[in-house]
């Protein structure tokens, strides 16, 4: 009997397994070019991935065969990911600093396209098949130094940071070059949670913080940079969000977020796929690293929703365009942890 | 550099110190009924990443904060009853359950959260009531000291009457002795009539509950919202600090307030410019030397009590022989 169960289960798991792979099999059928974005974390940190997500959404609208796979931060599963993507996809898009065997996976799918994003490889021309999306999170960092430093009473401004990397240390030298700038008088205290999600942790850094008098903190830690942002009423400080705009994906907070510095991941990957399907051998910059700065839009500032009441005076927000277009221009350099 | 350090030591660092350990006392105060009873629990992780979330969801449908707590405890009642269910009744391998409710737990919040909730990552809302802070009357008008010990949510309070609840329970009550024979010496306990299955099992359900409200205190009790993942090993610091406290409560108490410094301390000894890697790994170095220390100590004075008792023995037998010679 048992015997009987046991092959009547055998057979209805490798019929499934079969129906399941069909099923994979129908999807790669559509028109346009497959892509596949594969997430060392996961989605939910309201910052980072969920705009790769957005990305990915919308290049899935304009007729692209597009979605995400989450590996929840388990290591086992980030090269068996990347192959599984590259084995359906055109393009695939590693997202996260986990990924950095994206270029052995790269090397085994000579015809297929790799984009890593806000990660350079070292020894990138080695791979002309993978291109590297690097930020200037620093130039974005900048202007919302820029706001702080201008709106800080307590001449203090924060910065909590989940861990102690060079992507996130770019984003504090940005931050700390444009509050002095802003106010030559203002001191920036920081403070790394060790952890993206432990969202406890981040309010005790805000604490930790405002301790130290700061009335404006930037939020540089996923997950558990939130924490700060749902304490800020207590603490009586004002936040800045990150890579999204945190007045819109938090908006029973939006009271204690000043602005958001933008890091569009979703837009860079949208930009630099869509100009690949549109030419896929000019566009492709292959072996070498695609710059997302302020030009693009890709890094910048953001102030809410259009329904919002934006917290910022207006005369500090005139301020930045003028920014904007030296940075640009290349006339103001702004420091860097890269 | 010294006005630096001194300047660490603020009211907050102390705030931040009961908030770290509440959490971790609480787990704590069941993994060490477990760990009388002779079980090897650890899933508390686990059981407070699900009572955090019951107590998130519950707090969220009724817009009551007390609805959440009871949802928090009634769950860990059911996963206590399942983790001595594998491991008492069917003498599973309490490290596999262990596991597998961690997994479980990780998992299944997950999946609820967005199939159920779509919400993914940090569950955040208005709808989410939280446990109100209390000020206590009199102790919060004592500068300082009232500021450190006042003002936190009623779990907090709560934590420090079950150390010595749980205390009492273990060392004054048949109960407790029960439990502690149970792990001890089961045999002599069945001997005495008593069956030690229903004490482990009584040991496991106790545990759920202490574990669902450490998650209920970690979601409710200071922010208001669920993390996927937010336990953040909570569970494994409870156990390493009911070991390190060898399963006595004030001294497990004692473990977990240390541990929650060191966490606090490590946090803003970075404004000084210890590296943060470092810092974060404060906490867990000192509990591993502090472990070693205990198993030391502990060796040595099993040595010297089998020393001295070998004397007085050897004294004993002299004395036996003097008359004879």
């Amino acid at each position: 009997m048992k015997k009987i169960i046991s092959l009547a289960l055998a057979v209805v798991m490798v019929l499934s397994m079969g129906m399941f792979m069909t099923g994979c099999g129908g999807d790669t059928e559509s028109d346009g070019l497959v892509v596949k974005a594969v997430l060392s974390t996961n989605l939910g940190d309201k910052s980072f991935n969920d705009s790769a997500k957005l990305g990915i959404d919308n290049l899935a609208a304009a007729g692209f065969d597009a979605s995400v796979v989450e590996c929840n931060a388990n290591a086992d599963l980030f090269e068996q990911n990347l192959r599984s993507a590259a084995d359906v996809a055109d393009i695939i898009v590693g997202v996260g600093s986990e990924l950095d065997m994206i270029g052995t996976v790269a090397n085994d799918y000579p015809d297929k396209k790799f984009v890593w994003v806000d990660n350079v490889m070292d020894d990138l021309e080695k791979y002309p098949n993978l291109t590297c999306i690097s930020y200037k999170q620093n130039e974005g960092s900048y202007l919302v130094g820029w706001v702080a430093g201008k709106m800080t009473e307590s001449n203090v401004v924060g910065f909590i940071g989940g861990m102690d990397i060079p992507v996130i240390n770019d984003f504090y030298a940005g931050y700390a070059q444009g509050a002095k700038d802003a106010n030559p008088d203002v001191k920036v205290v920081k403070n790394y949670t060790g952890d993206w999600s432990d969202t406890n942790l981040g309010a005790e850094c805000g604490q930790a913080l405002a301790a130290q008098g700061a009335d404006i903190i930037f939020c540089c830690g996923g997950g558990s940079g939130t924490g700060a942002i749902l304490k800020a009423e207590e603490l009586g400080i004002k936040c800045i969000g990150v890579d999204q705009d945190m007045r819109i994906t938090m908006p029973d907070y939006a009271d204690y977020i000043i602005c958001s510095m933008i890091k569009d991941v979703g837009l860079s990957i949208e930009g630099l796929v869509t100009k690949v399907a549109e030419d896929p051998e000019a566009n492709w910059t292959g072996g070498e690293v695609f710059y997302a700065g302020m030009g693009d839009n890709y890094v910048g500032a953001a102030f809410g929703g259009p329904d919002q009441e934006v917290l910022v005076p207006q005369e500090i927000i005139d301020e930045l365009d003028p920014i904007k277009e030296k940075v640009v221009a290349g006339e103001l350099v702004v420091d860097t942890a890269l | 550099m010294w006005d630096q350090i001194t300047a660490l030591f603020t009211v907050g660092l102390f705030q931040n110190t009961i908030r770290n350990a509440t959490p971790v006392v609480l787990a704590a105060m069941g993994g060490l009924f477990t760990e009388h009873a002779g079980i090897m629990n650890i899933g508390m992780d686990g059981m407070i990443l699900i009572g955090a979330f019951v107590a998130v969801v519950f707090s969220f449908l009724f817009a009551s904060a007390p609805m959440g707590v009871l949802f928090a405890v009634i769950i860990g009642i059911a996963i206590g009853l399942f983790f001595a269910l594998f491991v008492v009744k069917l003498k599973a391998d309490e490290f596999v359950i262990g596991t597998t409710v961690n997994i479980f737990a990780g998992g299944v919040t997950v999946y609820l959260l967005r199939s159920v909730f779509h919400q993914v990552g940090t569950w955040v809302s208005k709808d989410i009531k939280g446990l109100a802070p209390i000020d206590i009357p009199i102790l919060k008008d004592i500068p300082v000291i009232g500021e450190v010990l006042s003002g936190y949510s009623l779990f907090v309070y709560l934590s420090w009457v079950f150390v010595i609840l749980v205390w009492i329970f273990l060392y004054r009550t048949p109960y407790g002795f029960w439990i502690r024979a149970a792990g001890e010496h089961p045999s002599a306990l069945e001997t005495a009539g008593i069956d030690p299955v229903r004490m482990k099992f009584l040991a496991s359900v106790l545990c759920g509950i202490f574990c669902g409200l450490a998650g209920a205190h970690l979601s409710l009790g200071y922010l208001n919202c669920f993390t996927e993942g937010m336990s953040a090993s909570r569970g494994f610091i409870a156990f390493a600090c009911v070991v390190f406290g060898m399963a006595n409560p004030p001294k497990v108490f004692g473990a977990a307030l240390l541990f929650g410094f060191l966490q606090a301390l490590g946090l803003r000894l970075q404004s000084v410019g210890v590296p943060s890697d470092l810092t974060a790994a404060v906490p867990y170095l000192t509990t591993v030397l502090m472990l070693v220390y205990i198993t030391v100590s502990a060796n040595t004075k099993k040595r010297n009590r089998a020393k001295k008792e070998m004397k007085a023995e050897e004294a004993e037998t002299a004395e036996l022989a003097e008359p004879s010679a």
